[in-house]
């Protein structure tokens, strides 16, 4: 195999160059002394031992000190382990007694490890743009899933929506591609997660989670690998940088259980100021009168506008009632939850298992969601030399909701906004007498919310399952080989339903009862053997290796059907739908690549660091004829280079308060082959005609598309400063993707809508900053933590600009810009007079002329008509800054925990205020549009009310544009240690957390936290995604 | 040891994984079947030539506006979106998704990719000449007609005979009149006898619905006329309503008769246009059919709200008065528009369905169109006579077969020319233009017709004033320019 050759012949290069780097002399003594780094006491009975010298080994006595022979070379690493304090590694020099200082477990220390690329790294080694997230308050019930958690680093991540358990967009450096993958690479235990969107699915507006099945309790580490030297090593799924996840890992030992339960509240959200039943009235006959009804019409068609019940108005009661609707949809909920793990084993066999149980029944109506999960993390060490480690999580999860969206009639959050106010729930008889019954879709067109939430359903269902197996075999101390098999499966089941009592759906006016229901699966393989040279009890080594193969194989399947008219609202399922009317769509999608990776480490005396790195990668989504078939296909090659320096030493800085300052520089290509499935193939799709279906050409094919390209420069700076009570770590980053898919319009002749095409680059340019303090620490401690990020990008070599839409909008791709600004009309206030209308002159692109009260749109090019020419960069929801803070207070048995995160400068589309601010239709609208135009002269931000909108007062423009800033209390927890009073268990912490109480913003829809879509297009869009929850939750942890 | 033993188990599974790199990466695409991966039997090509006429259902609602909405029958209310008012105004941006030539481009490169996979399927025997020839001379009259269409739309074509690929050197348009001789040769060079015709294979359902002899007679009878060529025109015409009898199984003697206007009289008129039944004197239409999700946007945009519509075209008060001055009331108001209480609505896509099935059928040649075309030629040919019995009361074949007459089914009376007339050629081809308006109103044709009318005359006037028809008294003028010789093409957008 070609493969092995290349991989085999690097490896006999390495070794022969470093084995011989310890050679032996005669005896040296080596002298120290260890103190505590906070107290500067002296600490007693550390080890010593010479890492070189198995014999060589040594305790400090009463003053810390200690000394220890040694026979070979002058400067010897040794490693220190004292119990109660983080274990280091140092190298020492004869003659040079010097002072070491040693952290308490429980504070942050730069000795800490972590799983780098290649293996465990110390803080302090760490070389390549990685970042560690601080996952503290990760088992406070606060968070559902856990990429909500990388709120608390430098990606900027933003909560999809209130509904429990979708999940978060992770954007590490910005987005680096239009229209390939944008999305991180996830590795869990070592393997890699295939993330999907499931995109048009049966509940409109959900989007599925991958990540469900990991517990947040279970989750023991998360890093963030961010330049080449990083990510490079995985090749050209990496592109948009790895979020490495290890769970709690087996120990051996006693045998644990920890046991924890929660129980909380979630608050109804802020409602949305509309119009009271006496006020909408008024705004709805204005409205009648303008779409060309006269007085007798309305009151003929809609004899509610009567005074009072009589017997052509028997239902008067039924209109002349002041409903709050959104507070008939939002309704406070419990959300509970409990979990168990147990740990324990011998030399041989060890085990992590936990099970949990959560429930969290958001603030909508009837909406529930339970989600079941298992883990079992097993190792087993079957002789000294193989080991087997096995990790598995398995989740089941029903999310009973609702669809989300800008869908009037079958989101009850917006059902319930636009519903008349003078209408009711339930309806009333002649005598005023509420019956039992609910209220019918109105006249108007307009659902009941409360029918919709009472007998709508809008659920998904996941079954998820992520599984490796890897076998170790150790070949020697510092080698070994690493085989890893792992299989990610996840099931979601999508079930909708709107009834015909209540519910007008929109998009069927001839459906009674309208059912969807869809499966989406995804099954992703994983297969990977690795050659390490690496000593895995040691960190510092002079020389780390590890190169290997891996092969993935992803499957994603999504089969959705829907039909109208069951019959009876009681029948809600696919099934009983009538014959006319069903229909179905879906797709399959299959993907499989091979990587080929070496990375080769040097670390000289924790001062001098190079890493190296590449990795060559073939995959189904190449076209043929792209690349060079390296490897037998068409092979895509990654690489990087990075290296780092501790200046503290060669400085001779003072060791207390400078003890780290490294600076890092990396630089390097990787690859994205998430270009789409067979965009690079030529290939036929299936038509039917009549009854028979055949194949018709399905594209114009560019069978030379590549990936995309990422060239990726980081210089960063790591810092550890006053006894390490202050450390941060930098980093400036300059990203260019080059190669950026996107598509060429043709000439009509070529009979394809487009061409797929690798041109265009895309810079991105930023920095990122992490502090994390120890403020106070005698008696009360104080830590405070922050992170900042900010970055800009810039388009260019592009064929053309171009503009997408998102659907209530559009946003440019132009060169020399950002990607994605919004794109629209400028308003420049509201037309007061005739006189001035007459003096702008200006028409809108029917040929309808602009009146008084309309809005005054900017007129760029002077042409006096308001069309394509005139539309501009309106926002762009990319955030000038954002990040998060913690803050942690400790006073004997209490903790006060609090986390912040913002997001500053970003510009985003409220499609909720566009619906109900626009008042070209019968919706109920919000309280603002009282101050709307209304008579010659009358100065207003708010145009006229008019039926239909001829002018287009609502059109897409920066009238519907924010500032969507903002700085948000995600959760602040107060615990306290009751051990001491609970003599049966060994921990006892209760703790109260609330999440989201607060947030501090100018956006004037229900949360400026949202994400309509994973994907750059739908960044800053909001369309009615339910928003956060706000909750106040009491829990307790024991440990037996 | 039982370690080996795993360990061989390791290894084993590692070969296993790593037995072919590239048969690992030729994933098995299920939603689309890799091009070289294509079967070339007779079936699957077959089937995709069946497929290619699913691009042509595609094209409904496109061919509608530009036939008919730009023309003077119909006009657009006020909730049409922009793109469908530009067709009203027949003034046009590039973002109009229904003026790109696209869609009929994307029908040449399917017929010109399976005239090569079929010619390398005989070549490699995989089929057998008669099925080659089958399908040779529908592909070819398929696409002739295509270009055709592209031709009557733009004004001009590129013709091309390969698949496009990108990118490929630029192709010189052809100009109209070199566009027709080159679609002419191309279908002519075809022996039409390998067409196939009506009552021909097992399933007649399909006759009507893809491109056989019938089909490509009337292309070559168009095609001739816009050449001048009326003779030629005239003989491919009467043929194509001989022909049915000529070749009458004894399933087909009763739908002969259709093609001879004799079953669709009076108040069975509407019935043309009900459902999609091969019983009917459609010569070959575009397909459309609920149970199989396969619908066009014509019923939507022509029902009122009351009938579930969007209501976005409506019948002009030309298309109206039209039908009322002649007193047309089975083709007029009884069948072609019809009123809900308050407003006029086109009926001819919602006869004889229910609300929102958008499934009806548009023809694309159909008899009574035909004996119209072939009227305009024997008039041009000063065969008036003949013309006005195909306009009256019907005429004589020969050999004892007669065919009807357009206005005597619909009980219209005759249509005579005054003595007075001082160009009896011009007067009858009014006649017969005014007639097209009545028979197939709302049927895609009226925007073509007028042009071959005006272009023949060498008079944009002519067509300009009847098209300003539609738009009320004081906008006329306004409109004028827009409908000038000029625009008598849809612009190409790069």
């Amino acid at each position: 195999m070609k493969i092995f050759k290349i991989l085999s012949l690097v490896t006999v290069l390495f070794i022969s160059l470093f084995t011989n780097y310890i050679v032996a002399q005669e005896s040296h003594t080596l002298k120290g002394q260890i103190l505590d780094m906070n107290t500067k006491n002296a600490v007693e009975n550390v080890r010593i031992s010479v890492v070189a010298e198995k014999a060589a080994a040594s305790y400090t006595d009463a003053e810390g000190r200690f000394s220890v022979k040694v026979l070979s070379a002058d400067k010897m690493l040794v490693s220190i382990i004292s119990s109660g304090y983080t274990s280091i590694e140092r190298f020492l020099v004869e003659g040079e007694e010097e002072i070491f200082y040693l952290q308490k477990e429980e504070n942050y220390s730069l000795d800490k490890t972590f799983t780098s690329t290649t293996g465990k790294l110390a803080m302090r080694q760490m070389n390549q743009a990685a970042e560690v997230v601080n996952t503290e308050g990760l088992t406070n019930a606060s968070i559902e899933s856990v990429d909500e958690f990388l709120k608390k680093s430098t990606a900027l991540t933003t909560s999809l929506s209130g509904a429990p358990g979708e999940g978060a967009v992770v954007n590490i450096r910005g987005y680096s591609t239009l229209f390939s993958d944008s999305r991180p690479l996830w590795v869990v235990d070592g393997v890699m997660i295939s993330e999907f969107d499931f995109e048009g699915g049966a509940l409109r507006g959900y989007n599925t989670n991958l990540l469900l099945n990991i517990n947040p309790e279970d989750v023991a580490e998360i890093v963030i690998l961010k330049d080449a030297s990083a990510t490079a090593i995985y090749g050209s799924r990496a592109a948009n940088g790895v979020i490495v996840i290890t769970t709690t890992r087996a120990r051996s030992g006693q045998t644990v259980f920890n046991v924890s339960g929660h129980y909380g509240i979630n608050f109804e959200p802020k409602e949305m100021p509309v119009l009271g039943g006496a006020q909408y009235k008024n705004f709805l006959q204005s409205q009648m009168f303008s779409a060309g009804m006269t007085g007798m019409d309305v009151y003929n068609n809609y004899p509610y506008f009567g005074d009072a019940v009589s017997d052509e108005n028997p239902g008067y009661y039924n209109y002349n009632k002041n409903t709050n609707w959104q507070n008939e949809v939002f309704e406070a909920q419990s959300k509970s939850g409990a979990k168990l793990d147990v740990s324990g084993g011998d030399e041989v066999a060890r085990y992590y298992i936990s099970g949990n149980y959560t429930q969290n029944s958001g603030n909508l109506s009837n909406s529930k969601n339970s989600r079941y999960g298992m883990r079992i993390n097993t190792e087993v060490d079957v002789t000294s030399r193989l080991h087997l480690y096995s990790n598995m999580g398995f989740s089941y999860s029903n999310l009973e909701q609702f669809e989300q969206g800008a869908h009037l009639g079958t989101n009850p959050m917006y059902a319930a906004m636009v519903k008349p106010s003078f209408m009711a729930p339930f309806q009333y008889n002649k005598e005023d007498v509420k019956l039992s019954v609910k209220s019918d879709a109105d006249e108007l067109g307009f659902s009941n919310p409360t029918a919709l939430a009472t007998n709508g359903v809008g659920s998904n269902s996941s079954l998820l399952f992520n599984g490796n197996l890897s076998f170790l075999y150790d070949f020697s101390e510092r080698s070994y080989l690493n085989f890893v098999l792992g299989l990610d499966y996840g099931r979601f089941r999508d079930q909708v339903f709107f009834p015909d009592w209540g519910v007008d759906y929109e998009e069927d006016r001839s459906a009674k009862q309208f059912v969807s229901e869809g499966v989406s699966s995804l099954r992703s393989s994983h297969a990977e053997i690795t050659f390490n040279l690496d000593n895995k009890s040691l960190l510092t080594e002079l020389f780390t290796m590890k190169g290997g193969v891996r092969f993935n194989n992803k499957s994603v399947k999504q089969d959705i059907g829907w039909g109208k008219d069951t019959g009876s609202d009681q029948f809600k399922t696919l099934d009983k739908v009538s014959a006319v009317g069903r229909n179905k769509s879906g797709y399959n999608l299959d993907y499989s690549d091979i990587g080929l990776f070496v990375n080769g480490n040097i670390n000289y005396l924790n001062r001098y660091f190079v890493n190296a790195t590449v990795s060559a990668d073939m995959s189904s989504t190449y076209g043929a004829d792209a690349y060079s078939n390296l490897l037998g296909s068409p092979t895509s090659v990654s690489y990087a280079l990075g290296g780092a320096w501790d200046m503290a030493n060669d400085f001779d800085m003072d060791k207390q308060a400078v003890s780290l300052l490294k600076l890092r520089v990396s630089f390097g290509k990787v690859v994205n082959q998430g270009i789409g499935a067979y965009r690079s193939k030529d290939y036929y799709i299936a038509r039917q005609y009549s009854t028979v279906a055949g194949l018709v050409k399905g594209n114009l094919a560019n069978t030379s598309l590549e990936g995309e390209n990422i060239t990726k420069t980081n210089i960063g700076l790591d810092g550890a400063l006053f006894s390490s009570r202050v450390t941060f770590s930098a980093n400036y980053y300059n990203d260019k993707t080059s190669n950026l898919l996107g598509f060429v319009q043709l000439s009509p002749e070529y009979g394809a809508d487009e061409y797929w095409k690798n041109k265009g680059n895309l810079s991105t340019k930023g920095w990122e900053l992490s502090v994390n303090t120890c403020a106070i620490d005698a008696g009360i401690k104080w830590t405070i933590g922050a992170t900042v990020g900010a970055y800009k990008q810039s388009l260019s070599g592009l064929s053309e600009d171009f503009v997408l839409d998102f659907g209530d909008g559009e946003k440019l791709f132009a060169n020399g810009k950002a990607p994605g600004l919004f794109y629209g009309y400028k308003m420049e206030g509201v037309i007061s007079t005739a006189q001035e209308a007459q003096d702008l002159g200006l028409t809108n692109i029917n040929g309808v002329d602009f009146n008084a009260g309309d809005v005054r749109f900017a007129n760029t090019n002077s042409d006096k008509v308001i069309n394509n020419d005139d539309k501009q960069n309106i926002g762009n929801p990319t955030p000038d800054i954002y990040g998060s803070f913690f803050s942690g207070l400790k006073y004997k048995n209490f903790s006060l925990n609090m986390d912040i995160s913002y997001s500053l400068g970003n510009e985003v589309y409220n499609g909720t205020r566009k619906m109900l601010e626009s008042m070209d239709g019968y919706e109920n609208q919000s309280l603002a549009t009282s101050r709307r135009w209304q008579v010659d002269g009358h100065v207003t931000d708010m145009p006229r009310a008019v039926y239909g909108d001829p002018t287009g007062n609502s059109t897409f423009s920066s009238r519907w544009i924010e500032d969507g800033s903002y700085l948000r209390l995600s959760s602040l927890t107060l615990a306290m240690d009751v051990s001491k009073y609970v003599k049966v268990v060994n921990k006892a912490q209760v703790y109260f957390t609330g999440n989201n109480l607060l947030t501090i913003s100018n956006y004037k829809g229900f949360d400026p936290e949202f994400a309509g879509n994973y994907g750059m297009l739908y960044q800053g869009v909001d369309y009615g995604k339910f928003p956060q929850v706000s909750s106040f939750v009491f829990g307790i942890k024991l440990g037996l | 040891m039982k370690f080996k033993k795993l360990y061989i188990l390791i290894f084993a599974a590692m070969v296993f994984t790593l037995s072919s790199c590239e048969d690992y990466l030729d994933v098995d695409h299920e939603d689309i079947v890799v091009a070289e991966k294509n079967k070339q039997d007779y079936q699957t090509l077959n089937s995709s030539v069946l497929a290619t006429y699913a691009l042509l259902g595609d094209l409904t609602e496109q061919m509608f506006l530009s036939g008919e909405v730009r023309g003077e029958l119909v006009v657009t209310n006020s909730n049409a979106n922009s793109y469908i008012e530009e067709f009203n105004n027949n003034t046009f941006s590039a973002a109009n998704p229904y003026v790109s030539a696209r869609g009929f481009y994307s029908i040449v490169n399917n017929t010109n990719r399976l005239i090569a996979e079929n010619k390398n399927a005989i070549t490699t025997g995989i089929i057998d000449s008669l099925d080659y020839n089958a399908l040779h001379s529908e592909l070819i009259g398929l696409r002739g007609w295509t270009y055709f269409q592209i031709l009557k739309n733009y004004g001009t074509c590129k013709y091309f005979k390969e698949v496009r690929k990108y990118p490929a050197p630029e192709i010189q348009a052809l100009t109209y009149e070199a566009a027709v001789d080159t679609i002419l040769a191309d279908v002519l060079a075809v022996d039409t006898l390998s067409y196939s015709e009506f009552g021909d294979g097992a399933n007649s359902n399909w006759n009507r619905i893809r491109v056989l002899q019938q089909t490509i007679n009337t292309l070559v009878g168009e095609l001739y006329m816009e050449k001048g060529e009326f003779e030629k025109a005239a003989l491919k015409f009467e043929e194509i309503i001989r022909k049915t009898d000529e070749h009458k199984s004894a399933s087909a003697v009763s739908s002969d008769n259709n093609f001879k206007l004799q079953t669709y009289k009076r108040s069975d008129w509407r019935s043309i246009f009900m459902g999609s039944s091969s019983n009917s004197e459609g010569l070959f239409w575009i397909f459309a059919g609920k149970e199989y999700n396969q619908f066009n946007d014509l019923q939507k945009w022509t029902a009122t709200a009351t009938n579930g519509g969007m209501y976005v075209v409506k019948p002009s008060q030309v298309a109206i008065s039209n039908f009322i001055r002649e007193g047309d009331t089975w083709r007029g108001e009884y069948s072609s528009f019809k009123t809900d209480g308050s407003q006029y609505y086109i009926n001819k896509y919602i006869i004889d369905r229910g609300a929102n099935e958008n499934d009806a059928q548009f023809f694309l040649y159909r008899a009574g169109r035909v004996h119209l075309l072939w009227a305009e030629c024997l008039n041009r040919l000063d065969e008036r006579t003949r013309a006005l019995e195909i306009l009256n009361n019907g005429t004589h074949l020969g050999d004892g077969i007669y065919t009807g007459g357009v206005r005597n089914r619909v009980g219209l009376s005759p249509i005579v020319i005054p003595v007075e007339s001082r160009d009896k050629m011009l007067w009858l081809e009014d006649k017969i233009i005014d007639e097209l308006a009545l028979e197939t109103a709302f049927e895609g044709n009226r925007w073509y017709d007028l042009v071959r009318i005006a272009k023949r005359r060498n008079d944009p006037e002519w067509l300009a004033n009847r098209v300003l028809n539609k738009f009320p008294e004081e906008e006329k003028e306004r409109h004028r320019a827009d409908f000038s010789m000029d625009s008598w093409y849809l612009p190409v957008f790069e």
